[in-house]
């Protein structure tokens, strides 16, 4: 295998043990073209970061809940939900692989009054 | 912890309910013998959703948004269907009763109608299932410390199941007219609360248009508060509806509700002699 190849797969290597049960599709990342990966962490009332700027295709959001309470990360692309975590108590992590066109999208938690009290970030995909 | 706890106990409490309501309904009409098939049907129910939501885990990892959300609009409708269903046949049944004490019914009850409920309760705790086991495996499946998490979603359920048993309990107590009288109420709010549902998981896939958030009562009464967690389980209750939601949640109820109260002779009528 090529030296490019070992470095994309070492952090498969590492993330899909953690995934116990997991053996879905994970992202063929040498197949094409170099895939997106994106932190962000939910807390009260607010993710970071606010503004995330990505290029069009495959991208794996890594959302973790550093907050104390249970969080949201939904998609929006004007009234759509194009994907997105339920369910995100406090101190876990999850990865949520989406495909997505150039545009401009929001990051919102729908919880209660979560989005009221600005918990939203933008999300701004490039061609 | 504590998040977990307050969605399955949301989750389990929808399915115990209809499970406690089936059980002392099959008591009254002189049925235990069906009880332990109603256990039977829980209890594979119960294997089946693991089963099934492992078994997506493992082969794709999770659904598509827009599938499972249709998914669980359909499993939502076919369950209102089902409870309408139930609480206006119940309702006949015992209107049929009239006095009659409890032990003759048995006979009254066709075998086949009363076998329906058996698996009345399969299904709903299967449809409650799925959504549980997905998300517990979902759980199972983050980074992170998910122990306490996971430990507090099954006492979640077992307080779920605990509170099944007591409606379970309660409505083998009550007398026959009263139980008729507010199992069919309480099934309407359930069925209202599944409409709204239904609604919800369609418009999130895409199938029906979004609409403007109704009000936001999410500040008084959050969805994930004890109470708020409580009446989401039971009624369906949300704290930022949209108006399509409170449209389809009202066009439901109200006409239910209406034909339950004055179809049946129990509500404006004297009720005959209990027992």
């Amino acid at each position: 295998m090529s030296i490019r190849s070992n470095v994309l797969v070492l952090p498969l290597v590492v993330v899909v043990p953690l995934l116990a049960a997991c053996a879905g599709d994970e992202p063929e990342a040498t197949a094409s073209q170099s895939a997106s990966n994106v932190e962000i962490v939910a807390t009260e009332y607010a993710f970071s970061p606010e503004n995330v700027t990505v290029p069009a295709g495959e991208i794996t959001f890594t959302v973790r809940n550093d907050g104390q309470e249970e969080h949201e990360f939904e998609i929006f692309q004007g009234d759509r939900v194009i994907d997105e975590v339920e369910g995100l108590i406090p101190g876990l992590e999850r990865d949520l692989t989406v495909t997505l066109d150039p545009g401009a999208y929001r990051i919102v938690c729908m919880l209660n009054d979560h989005l009221e009290r600005g918990m939203e970030a933008t999300l701004t995909v490039t061609a | 912890m504590t998040a977990t706890f307050f969605i399955t106990l949301r989750e389990g409490l929808e399915a115990a309910l209809i499970v406690g309501i089936i059980a002392a309904y099959l008591v009254k009409v002189g049925r235990r013998d069906l009880l332990r098939p109603v256990a039977a049907g829980v209890l594979l129910a119960v294997v089946l959703c693991i089963g099934l939501g492992v078994a997506v885990v493992a082969t794709v990892g999770r659904l598509p948004l827009q599938l499972q959300a249709t998914l669980e609009g359909i499993g939502a409708i076919t369950a209102v269907v089902i409870v309408t269903w139930m609480l206006f046949w119940m309702r006949r049944q015992g209107r049929s009763l009239k006095g009659e004490l409890e032990g003759h019914l048995a006979a009254a009850i066709a075998s086949g109608t009363a076998l329906a409920l058996v698996g009345m309760a399969f299904l709903a705790v299967i449809r409650e299932g799925i959504e549980t086991v997905l998300f517990l495996l979902a759980v199972l499946t983050s980074r992170g410390d998910t122990g306490p998490a996971l430990l507090g979603g099954l006492i979640g359920l077992g307080v779920a199941a605990a509170m099944g048993w007591a409606i379970f309990a309660m409505g083998v107590r009550i007398n026959l007219g009263r139980f008729f009288t507010w199992t069919g109420v309480v099934l309407i709010f359930v069925a209202g609360g599944l409409v709204m549902y239904a609604v919800a998981e369609f418009t999130e896939a895409g199938l029906l248009p979004p609409s403007p958030t109704a009000f936001d009562i999410g500040a008084t009464l959050p969805d994930n508060s004890p109470l708020g967690s409580v009446l989401a389980g039971l009624f369906g209750y949300r704290s930022s509806p949209s108006v399509l939601q409170i449209v389809s949640y009202l066009a439901y109820v109200v006409p239910v509700l209406t034909l339950f109260a004055f179809d049946g002779r129990w509500q404006l009528r004297r009720q005959p002699a209990s027992a």
